[in-house]
């Protein structure tokens, strides 16, 4: 089997397949939008052409890794003169390595703050979530909250620290309410009671579509139990009260607290002479980190690294109060992986460029 | 026997890849701060209520969905929709919400650092406030949109109808948007 895996015939074929995935993921993600192309052709561990399927880009890096990994078990390269191509294999490895840590580990997102105000949290671009707020208690809120990939028709949504069930009837990329015009029925709550939710046609970038989810909360055995909807954007919670507890239910994207915050101080946006097209914007933060703020400015090309965290300038609102900005919040954990892997490459392409040189100047000699 | 190793060690590796998707944590409640420049809200205060000036053009209609005055523009037999809904915070933004109607009209978005381009601002009696004509000459249909953004909340004015019907109805548009206000 080590000679199968070793065989660096697959590391041609496997690169070769990358390069088609990357020119057709390119091609493709012109109609379907940037996110859908990644997902379908570099995330994924399968694509299915019509009924054929194809390794995905996640599983031809992976075999590709593998690969690589086995390349250690030739044990013709263990030899001085053989050191460089090891370096530059190993500086291979890291970079691969560097990639699975991005793909599963990393996560972007936008934080938006008002003028004056600060936030803790960064909100994902693509995933929602539906978050139960136990809000019983005087001084804390306790949150419990299920991911996107458990929103789906059909599933029960339960948790010790819920006293009652949610079962997923609808889930919606995009939808719009819509007024009901008869009375559905006392089995309906909420926003239900006189809204229903439609899905329409999901757009190709996910900031254009409202995602929704109608959802039938039982268990209570009292009038709680009943048929319940949220969308994004609703800037009214469901409130419910099960055995004289008092919990909110949320629909909104995906929020990661941070250990730390940040308060914009102030947004500046400066224009070009003469016209309202803006040439740069800035924000002036207060970095707040067990109560000792740092003054910090994010602006275009020079992001904030902290705690992991890069957040660059992406974009601003202009209300009538306040200005808001938006921050890209990126976390990467794979971020120095290409670097240290360049550099390792480097090292060891010279490495055997040393060791190949005096052959090289005895076969010119010769010559 | 190395064989079987490998296969382990890779069954492990690929099967461990597993996800919790149930998350729970506490937070302290959030504080109700007020901004300085801001005076704390009268305990009595009197509800405001949004009014505006109506176009003598423009008929009351049915609303259909989440709005707060539904009314039509006939012209030349067409009829201008036109709707009026009340969003919380930004309502989403105004670089997403260009890009939603254009994608309604059929046509193709616009990058954020191109959507001053497509505005106008306009001063109304509830501040300034954006204007945006999207048109779609292949179909003949265009939106008539406003986005006037008032304290926490934002307003959302859209007219839909024929390009002819748009272009005869921008000046009721814009003068039924500018008298937005409270009593």
């Amino acid at each position: 089997m080590i000679r199968y895996l070793k065989d660096p015939r697959i590391f041609v074929f496997t690169i070769v397949w990358m390069m088609i995935l990357v020119f057709a993921g390119t091609i493709a993600q012109k109609d379907m939008g940037l996110f859908a192309a990644q997902n379908k052709f570099f995330s994924s561990w399968i694509i299915w052409l019509w009924y054929f399927p194809f390794p995905g880009g996640r599983l031809t890096m992976v075999i590709m890794t593998i690969n690589l990994l086995f390349f250690f078990f030739n044990k013709s390269i263990w030899k001085l003169n053989k050191l460089g191509i090891v370096i530059l294999h190993i500086g291979g490895i890291l970079l691969l390595a560097g990639g699975g840590l991005t793909a599963i580990y990393s996560t972007e997102g936008n934080m938006v703050i008002d003028e004056g105000a600060f936030s803790d949290f960064v909100e994902d671009y693509h995933n929602m979530e539906l978050t139960v707020i136990n809000t019983s208690h005087k001084k804390i809120d306790s949150y419990t909250v299920f991911d996107q990939p458990l929103l789906k028709q059909g599933t029960i949504l339960q948790h010790p620290h819920l006293n009652f069930k949610i079962e997923v009837l609808n889930f919606f990329k995009n939808c719009e309410p819509i007024r009901r015009d008869t009375d559905p029925g006392v089995h309906y709550k909420g926003m239900m009671k006189n809204f229903t939710l439609t899905e329409r046609p999901v757009e190709k970038e996910d900031n254009w579509n409202r995602p929704g989810i109608v959802f039938e909360i039982s268990g209570t055995a009292t009038t709680i139990d009943g048929v319940y909807g949220l969308f994004l954007g609703q800037n009214i919670p469901q409130s419910i009260t099960v055995k004289e507890l008092k919990y909110e239910l949320v629909f909104r994207r995906q929020r990661t607290y941070l250990p730390f915050s940040i308060e914009l101080i102030d947004f500046k946006k400066v224009l070009h002479p003469g016209t309202n097209m803006a040439k740069s914007y800035s924000s002036e933060v207060n970095l707040i980190e067990n109560g000792i703020g740092k003054k910090k400015l994010i602006q275009m090309n020079e992001p904030l690294r902290h705690g992991g965290y890069t957040f660059y300038q992406a974009s601003f609102m202009e209300g009538q109060l306040h200005e808001t900005t938006v921050l890209a919040a990126v976390k990467n954990y794979g971020r120095m992986f290409p670097y240290i892997s360049s550099i390792i490459m480097c090292i060891g392409l010279l490495f055997h460029l040393g060791i190949k040189l005096p052959d090289l100047f005895k076969k010119i000699n010769k010559s | 026997m190395v064989n079987k190793a490998i296969l382990t060690c890779l069954s492990v590796i690929i099967l461990s890849c597993g996800d919790d998707y149930i998350r729970t944590y506490t937070l302290p409640k959030p504080k109700q701060s007020q901004p300085e420049n801001i005076s704390p809200p009268v305990a009595e205060a009197p509800t405001l209520q949004l009014i505006w000036e109506k176009p003598d053009s423009w008929l009351p209609s049915e609303g259909s969905s989440m709005r707060l005055a539904s009314f039509d523009f006939p012209y030349q037999g067409d009829t201008g929709d036109i709707s009026l809904i009340q969003l919380g915070g930004d309502g989403g933004g105004i670089a997403a919400n260009i890009n939603r109607w254009r994608t309604q009209l059929g046509l193709q978005p616009v990058i954020v650092s191109l959507i001053e381009n497509e505005i106008t601002r306009i001063q109304g009696k509830l501040g300034e406030y954006i204007y945006v004509p999207i048109r779609n000459e292949e179909s003949n249909q265009a939106f008539l949109c406003a986005i006037i953004p008032s304290g926490e909340v934002t307003y959302f004015v859209k007219m839909s109808s024929k390009a002819g019907t748009a272009v005869a109805g921008e000046a009721d548009f814009k003068s039924f948007c500018s008298s937005l206000h409270f009593n």
